[in-house]
């Protein structure tokens, strides 16, 4: 069948690929959905005796969507079976209409911040980046051109000429992200871009991300932070142990998970004097003071309003609140309770 | 009623699907949702870019760089000049024809049987493994190039890297013997820039034997450095020195074989005679045999075998 896909606006900064033979073309209608970029259709991998992924059916459209897992979801599995890294053991990957196993030309148009924080530390930031639009084809001066874009676009013109190996962890991550998005890709797989980034350049890193979603560019979030994806875009997939959990809107899944009660950890001087405070808060439904370490383990089925509320607990006399922490930002938590 | 554990799951499954029938399509707004994107993905040669491939080509020259491997390569190669030193040093060489000979001596006992082999196994076996250790072959496999491509310059990069060292690493060993050494009275019995010049052909031609079939290794085993340095020291250099068959299957024999009966020297620990010895249009099709099915199997397997690259989750 002919691939009916219309060639978009020529990029200025990539060498034109090949047409797409027919015999790389996959059949269309082999799914429902024509809107879909991303298409994992009853798809396992295995690595020896461990599972990568479970019998994964999911498709995924143009626009921001999160993929969301605890450690071990299989997130990066199915980032490198979208990208042609790993070959599906069974059922079948199509991107763009294309498997990518075995097509490196489909890597004209993804790219891939991986999560893992390795690069050629000998290379400047710009010579990186010029490399991996080099790779695409582009032609020396072209590749300069794409790379300084691409190095603008994630603020990093400033020590782009200072070697990888001497950048902070928010620099290489942003780094890396320029390699990923320099050849202008249709879809951008991101797999835990905001690992060990401090709040400026999340931040930054954030921002650069839906800068891109606006230039209509398919941009794939990994991440095991609940926080961070919803800061971004409200479309999910949820993995857990190789597994399809949900996929849809964030805020209905929210919705599912504010039924059960959030759980915070409190440490304050005198938690005892706090925890009567808190007793009185009528979203506060369950306190637990631990022994050990003097912390106070709050539930409440209204987070946003324990934290609003919690500032103005924390400014009265001899309620001294040293720190806090929800224990619930572990995605291992949330898919308890789905999974309960 | 109490549902089970697994009916939940499939409750609130069903729940999250039915609610969101929309649920992997861009909001209604997103004027990419009607019309996919378009896509090319190129043909025969795809893959193939010149300009990739000479970025590749030129990241693979420096990426072979590291510091272990820089310590090692010091000793392997270091050994022929601090001999060449030492024998300027203590007198050992009194004019040019001494020097030559002694030259075209260190040459012919440490480069072919020790170096060589050594310094193709440093860099060949980990053509790809580096790149798997260092987590960066992400980069390559997520480009527009054909993994045998990959693999092809990353092998060109080795070999000539291989070959530069030596030739380099040769010409100082020379050097250190001959510059400044007075002229000899008799008539020089080796024209040794014309043999210096066969010889390093001949040397490029078994690194290029060698850096195939240990960078195939290299894609076999996990162990192919250690398989490899006990094949130099029990293949090409014990094997070779017993009068029987089986020595044949060694890329050093096809490579004296060819020195001796091009360069028209024989030297004694060879233990090989003309009489004995193939042609030297078998031994060149054997060594070339060696590169073309090494180098083929390499980039079958390249294309064909996952590499997993370890992520922080392992």
């Amino acid at each position: 069948m002919t691939h009916s896909l219309a060639s978009p606006a020529a990029n200025a900064t990539t060498t034109a690929p090949p047409p797409l033979p027919a015999s790389d073309a996959c059949s269309q209608d082999r799914f429902a959905s024509q809107a879909a970029l991303i298409r994992f259709e009853g798809v396992s991998k295995w690595f020896g005796n461990v599972i990568g992924l479970n019998n994964l059916t999911v498709e995924i459209g143009p626009g921001l969507t999160g993929l969301l897992g605890p450690n071990g979801a299989g997130k990066s599995t199915l980032l490198q079976l979208a990208t042609g890294q790993l070959k599906p053991s069974q059922g079948r990957v199509e991107v763009l209409g294309v498997a990518p196993w075995g097509h490196p030309g489909l890597n004209h148009h993804l790219g891939l911040c991986p999560e893992q924080d390795a690069f050629y530390e000998w290379m400047t930031g710009r010579r990186f980046v010029t490399f991996r639009a080099r790779l695409q084809g582009m032609s020396p001066k072209k590749a300069a051109e794409a790379a300084a874009q691409a190095i603008d676009l994630v603020s990093m013109g400033h020590a782009a000429d200072r070697p990888i190996k001497g950048y902070s962890k928010g620099m290489r991550q942003r780094i890396k992200l320029a390699q990923a998005l320099v050849h202008h890709p249709k879809v951008l797989f991101l797999d835990e871009p905001f690992t060990g980034t401090d709040p400026v350049a999340r931040r930054e890193i954030m921002d650069a991300i839906l800068a891109m979603g606006r230039r209509g560019v398919s941009v794939v979030v990994s991440s095991h932070v609940l926080y961070e994806v919803e800061a971004l875009t409200d479309q999910v997939v949820m993995l857990n142990r190789g597994r399809l959990v949900a996929t849809g809107r964030l805020d209905r899944i929210r919705d599912l998970i504010d039924r059960h009660p959030h759980r915070i950890v409190i440490r304050a001087d005198d938690p005892r004097a706090v925890a009567a405070e808190l007793v009185k808060w009528d979203h506060v439904v369950g306190l637990n003071l631990k022994r050990d370490d003097g912390s106070i383990l709050v539930e409440t089925h209204q987070p946003d309003r324990f934290y609003d509320a919690l500032p103005e607990l924390a400014t009265r006399p001899g309620l001294i609140i040293r720190g806090l922490h929800s224990d619930d930002d572990n995605l291992e938590a949330v898919f308890q309770y789905l999974i309960k | 009623m109490k549902l089970s554990s697994l009916t939940r799951v499939h409750a609130i499954r069903a729940l999250l699907m039915s609610s969101i029938s929309t649920t992997t399509t861009s909001p209604p707004s997103d004027p990419t949702a009607a019309a996919p994107p378009a896509l090319e993905v190129g043909g025969g040669l795809a893959g193939w870019n010149l300009s990739a491939l000479t970025a590749l080509y030129v990241a693979a020259f420096r990426s072979a760089w590291r510091p272990r491997r820089l310590a090692i390569l010091g000793l392997i190669f270091g050994g022929p000049p601090v001999l060449a030193l030492a024998f300027r040093l203590l007198g050992v060489v009194n004019d040019s024809n001494e020097a030559s000979k002694a030259a075209l001596s260190l040459i012919d006992n440490f480069y072919p049987n020790l170096i060589i082999p050594l310094a193709s196994l440093l860099f060949a076996t980990g053509l790809i493994r580096d790149e798997v250790e260092d987590q960066t072959l992400t980069y390559l496999l997520v480009s527009p190039v054909a993994r045998p491509a990959i693999y092809l310059m990353k092998l060109k990069a080795a070999c000539h890297l291989t070959i530069l060292l030596v030739v380099g690493f040769a010409a100082l060993s020379v050097a250190l013997l001959t510059v400044g050494v007075p002229i000899g009275s008799e008539a020089p019995a080796i024209g040794l820039n014309g043999r210096l010049l066969k010889t390093m052909a001949m040397f490029a031609l078994a690194i290029v034997a060698y850096s195939t079939w240990f960078g195939l290794l290299g894609l076999v085993t996990r162990y192919a450095t250690t398989i490899g340095v006990v094949q130099i020291i029990l293949l090409e250099n014990l094997l070779v020195g017993f009068d029987f068959l089986l020595r044949q299957a060694t890329i050093i024999y096809h490579v004296r074989a060819l020195t001796m009966r091009w360069l028209e020297i024989t030297p004694a620990n060879w233990n090989m005679t003309l009489d004995t010895l193939p042609e030297a249009s078998f031994s060149l099709e054997v060594l070339l045999g060696v590169i073309l099915v090494s180098t083929a199997a390499a980039m079958i397997l390249v294309k064909t075998r996952e590499f997993r690259v370890k992520t922080p989750e392992g």
